[in-house]
């Protein structure tokens, strides 16, 4: 899920997440892999460029689609921050830009979609909290909404010291999605998030809560890669 | 009237010295130091961090930057004889995303 966070002036970061998700249904998506890529670039300290593309491969009903799903190109304003301490801080931040359809097979959207959200960060000592929504209208078909909540907690070091060039945390998602046709989904999803200074890794293991209309997951797999060049 | 214009002219005397304690924010360089400590507020991680050390390496006259992410201690070493304005530190920790707390010259061993 999007934090609150952005690339200073005039740098940048690239994160890559792949995911391998197994759904219940015998539909059109039994199996779906997926790579997204993300590069963020702060035009301001306060103002970032967000690209994002993603490409999946599905298999199901005896049938394998793969191809470019969709792009996307946002921007993120930060609309608050209140640095609370040397570790502390609370930060805000709101996202507006579009979808844009890919290949027919494996899309979401025929149509250029509209995206809105907002994002907010608190880190107090070890521990981290995030909050997100957004919106995505859809011409044609239901719009889509995201509430997702995420709590980090640091496992290693206790303290950090001038030499610390890494931390581990812990990482507990609850993620929620619901359509205007009444569709909904409710996963928890949790991993293990190493940051050193200029990269980071995640790993992580999505499970469904409950569900209604939305394919029925099984289980998803995410491993991701952040790195600031 | 003559006392009313006396006190005008104080107050106004007063304000300029107020305003000219503001740019203590784009203050003169400071002293020439061959390292400087910022105290900085917001770091979060390590990788946050490191926007903060991209900004500071572009001013020139920045050689090596050290962050104790505990204490918001960010030691800066510069090149032999070089300074850097107030200012320059100030701007360099915003553009990073951050809020400069302090600037001092490092305490000599």
């Amino acid at each position: 899920m999007d934090a609150a966070t952005h690339p200073a002036q005039g740098q940048a970061y690239v994160r890559a997440l792949g995911y391998a998700a197994e759904y219940d249904a015998a539909g059109p998506e039994a199996r779906r892999q997926a790579l997204e890529l993300k590069l963020a670039y702060g035009v301001r300290s306060s103002t970032a460029l967000l690209l994002e593309s993603e490409w999946a491969r599905r298999e199901g009903g005896g049938e394998t689609d793969s191809g470019f799903v969709r792009a996307g190109l946002l921007l993120k304003q930060r609309v608050m921050r209140k640095d609370l301490g040397p570790l502390d801080t609370w930060r805000a931040s709101v996202l507006a830009g579009v979808d844009l359809p890919g290949e027919e097979g494996v899309r979401e959207s025929t149509h250029v979609s509209p995206r809105l959200g907002v994002a907010t960060t608190a880190i107090l000592g070890r521990h981290g909290l995030n909050g997100q929504a957004d919106w995505t209208g859809r011409i044609g078909e239901d719009d889509r909404f995201r509430l997702n909540g995420s709590y980090l907690y640091r496992l290693a070091p206790a303290t950090y010291a001038v030499d610390t060039r890494g931390a581990w945390y812990a990482v507990a998602e609850w993620l929620n999605e619901a359509t205007t046709g009444g569709d909904w989904r409710s996963d928890a999803a949790m991993g293990l998030l190493y940051e050193a200074r200029a990269w980071a890794a995640e790993i992580g293991l999505r499970l469904p809560l409950a569900q209604d209309g939305l394919p029925e997951l099984r289980q998803e797999v995410v491993i991701g890669l952040r790195w600031l060049p | 009237m003559k006392r009313i214009l006396i006190i005008v002219v104080l107050l106004l005397a007063q304000g300029g010295a107020l305003r000219a304690e503001e740019p203590d924010v784009v203050s003169p360089a400071q002293p020439a130091a061959s390292t400087v400590v910022l105290t900085v507020y917001g770091l979060s991680c390590p990788l946050c961090s490191n926007n903060l050390t991209g900004q500071l390496k572009r001013i020139p006259g920045v050689e090596e930057v050290e962050i104790d992410l505990n204490t918001g201690a960010v030691s800066v070493r510069l090149a032999e004889g070089q300074s850097v304005s107030r200012w320059q530190w100030l701007n360099a920790v915003e553009q990073a995303g951050f809020t400069l707390k302090d600037v001092r010259p490092a305490a000599s061993p």
